[in-house]
C-alpha cells in the first residue's frame, strides 16, 4: 500500500539523493580548464589579430593603377619602338616547341597551320663511369633558326649512343653511320640539334630523346614542306 | 539688378570648365606615355633573345615571350593584388613596367640513365624480332624499351612531386606568389585561403620586425598543370613586364 500526503492524496515521492560534494582535486583540476581554455583562446585570438595586421589587403588586378611612366621611356619614339618590335617578328612560318608538354606547333603570324605530338629531350644525365665524361639530354630552349635541311639524312652515332648502350666505341668513323635512325628528312638547328622522324613513333608524345626533337611521319612531311633554311624556331 | 557675380571674379568661372577639359587630356597623355614605356621595355626584353613574361591585368593572363612572339599563355583563373596592412593603404598602385627576377632558380633534380649491358640489349631486339616475325609484322614496330623511355616514366612519376606553389621576388618591389590550385570555391578552398593569409600575415609581420619594405604582391591562381610548366620556363633573372593597352 502507497503512502499519500495529507495534502494533496498523491504518493509522496522519495527525497531527492544528496549530491556528494566536489572533492578539492576536482575543483582545482575545474580551475585549471578553464584558464587553459581562456588561455587557449585568447592565444588564438591574438594570433588571428597578429595575423590581419601583419597581413595583406587584396583587390582584383585590374582595378590597380597603373605604374607611374618612366619619364626616360618618352625619350625614343614610339614609332622606332614599334618599327624596332615589327622588325622582331617572323616574316613567314615559324616552329613553337612545347618540350613540357612534347608538342610542336607550326605557326604563321598567329594561326596555327599545324599542332603535332612530339618527342623532346629526357632531362636525364648519363655518366660514363669509364671516363667520367658526362651528358645531359635536354632540349635547348631559346630561339633557334633551320640552319640546313636533309632527305632520307644519315645520323652519325655519339660517343654517348655507344655509352648509353653499353657498347664498344667502334675504331673506324663509317662504322657510326646509321641511315634508319632519323626518318625520312631533318632540319639541323645546331650543335647536333634537330628535328627529325624516328622509328619509335609508340613514344611521341613522351620526353624520351637525347635532346632533338621527333614527331611523326606525316607531320614530319608538313613541317618540312613549310619550314624553308631560315625558318626561326622557338623551344621552351 | 546686381550681378551674381562680380565682374572682377567672373575670369574664374572658366576655370572648373578649364579643369574639367584639361584633365580627361592629361590622363589620356599619361596613357600614351605608359604604352610607351611598356613598349620600350618590351623592345629591350626581345633584343636580349631570352624569354620574358608579360602580365595582362585586364585579360587576367602571363604571356610567355622571347623576341616579341607568344609562344605560351597562361590563363588565370584569378589574380589579385595586394598590398601590406601596416604599410599605411593609399593608393594601390603597381610600382613600375618593367621587373628582374632576383629568386634563384633551383637546378631540375634530373634523372640518371642506366647504361645498358650489351648483351641484354641484344637479347631484348632477338626477342623482340622473333615475335614480330611470328606475328608477321614489320620488326621495327616491335623494337625494345630504349633506355630514354625507361627514364621518361620516371620523370613522369616524379612529376606530382613538382611544387603547385611558389613564390617569386621581382625588383623593383614586387612578388608573385603562385598557386596551382582552383581559386577558392567550395568550403575546404576557403578554409585554404584563410590558411594562406595567416602564414602570410604572420611572414609580413616577420618582415616587419625585420626591418624589410613592404613589398606590393600579386597572388595568382592557374591550373597545376600550368604552374608546373610556368616553374619550368623560368630562368634567372627572368624579365616581367606590365601590359599597358594602346590608347582608344
Amino acid at each position: 500500500m502507497n503512502e499519500t500526503t495529507p495534502d494533496s492524496g498523491l504518493p509522496e515521492s522519495p527525497p531527492p539523493a544528496p549530491t556528494p560534494a566536489p572533492t578539492p582535486a576536482l575543483l582545482r583540476l575545474k580551475r585549471v580548464l578553464k584558464r587553459v581554455l581562456i588561455t587557449v583562446a585568447a592565444v588564438m585570438l591574438g594570433a588571428l589579430a597578429l595575423a590581419w595586421y601583419g597581413g595583406y589587403s587584396y583587390v582584383p588586378v585590374a582595378e590597380v593603377a597603373t605604374a607611374i611612366p618612366d619619364p626616360a621611356a618618352g625619350k625614343t619614339s614610339l614609332k622606332q619602338i614599334e618599327k624596332g618590335l615589327a622588325a622582331l617578328q617572323p616574316k613567314g612560318a615559324y616552329v613553337v616547341v612545347d618540350s613540357a608538354e612534347n608538342r610542336l606547333r607550326l605557326m604563321r603570324k598567329d594561326e596555327v597551320v599545324l599542332e603535332a605530338i612530339a618527342s623532346a629531350g629526357t632531362g636525364a644525365v648519363l655518366v660514363d663511369e669509364a671516363t667520367g665524361k658526362t651528358w645531359v639530354f635536354e632540349t635547348p630552349r631559346g630561339v633557334r633558326t633551320v640552319l640546313g635541311k636533309k632527305k632520307n639524312p644519315c645520323w652519325r652515332r655519339p660517343d654517348w649512343d655507344y655509352v648509353e648502350n653499353g657498347e664498344p666505341l667502334p675504331k673506324n668513323n663509317s662504322d657510326r653511320i646509321d641511315c634508319s635512325a632519323l626518318g625520312k628528312y631533318a632540319l639541323f638547328l645546331g650543335d647536333g640539334y634537330m628535328i627529325h622522324g624516328t622509328l619509335y613513333e609508340r613514344s611521341l608524345g613522351m620526353s624520351v630523346t637525347h635532346g632533338c626533337v621527333r614527331l611523326g611521319a606525316k607531320d614530319l612531311e608538313t613541317v618540312w614542306n613549310a619550314a624553308p633554311v631560315g625558318t626561326k624556331v622557338y623551344l621552351y | 539688378m546686381k550681378p551674381f557675380v562680380s565682374r572682377a571674379l567672373r575670369p574664374l568661372l572658366v576655370l572648373p570648365w578649364l579643369m574639367l577639359v584639361s584633365a580627361p587630356a592629361l590622363s589620356a597623355s599619361e596613357a600614351a606615355l605608359q604604352r610607351q614605356a611598356y613598349l620600350a621595355a618590351e623592345l629591350a626584353a626581345a633584343k636580349s633573345k631570352a624569354f620574358y613574361l608579360v602580365f595582362d591585368p585586364g585579360a587576367s593572363a602571363l604571356d610567355l615571350k622571347i623576341e616579341g612572339v607568344r609562344v605560351h599563355r597562361f590563363a588565370l583563373e584569378r589574380a589579385d593584388f595586394g598590398q601590406a596592412r601596416f604599410s599605411g593603404g593609399g593608393e594601390r598602385r603597381w610600382p613600375a613596367v618593367s621587373y628582374t627576377l632576383t629568386t634563384d632558380i633551383p637546378e631540375p633534380e634530373r634523372p640518371r640513365i642506366e647504361v645498358q649491358k650489351q648483351e641484354d640489349v641484344d637479347k631484348a631486339l632477338d626477342e623482340a624480332i622473333k615475335k614480330a616475325i611470328a606475328r608477321g609484322k614489320k620488326p621495327a614496330g616491335e623494337l625494345p624499351e630504349t633506355a630514354g623511355e625507361k627514364v621518361a616514366k620516371q620523370s613522369a612519376l616524379a612529376d606530382p612531386d613538382a611544387p603547385l606553389e611558389f613564390m617569386l621576388e621581382f625588383d623593383p618591389g614586387l612578388v608573385l606568389v603562385v598557386r596551382g590550385e582552383p581559386a577558392a570555391a567550395g568550403f575546404g578552398d576557403y578554409m585554404r585561403r584563410l590558411g594562406h593569409a595567416l602564414v602570410e600575415g604572420w611572414e609580413g609581420l616577420l618582415l616587419r620586425f625585420g626591418d624589410h619594405p613592404p613589398t606590393a604582391r600579386i597572388v595568382a591562381w592557374l591550373p597545376p598543370q600550368d604552374a608546373r610548366r610556368l616553374q619550368k620556363a623560368l630562368a634567372p633573372e627572368l624579365k616581367l613586364l606590365l601590359y599597358s593597352p594602346p590608347a582608344p
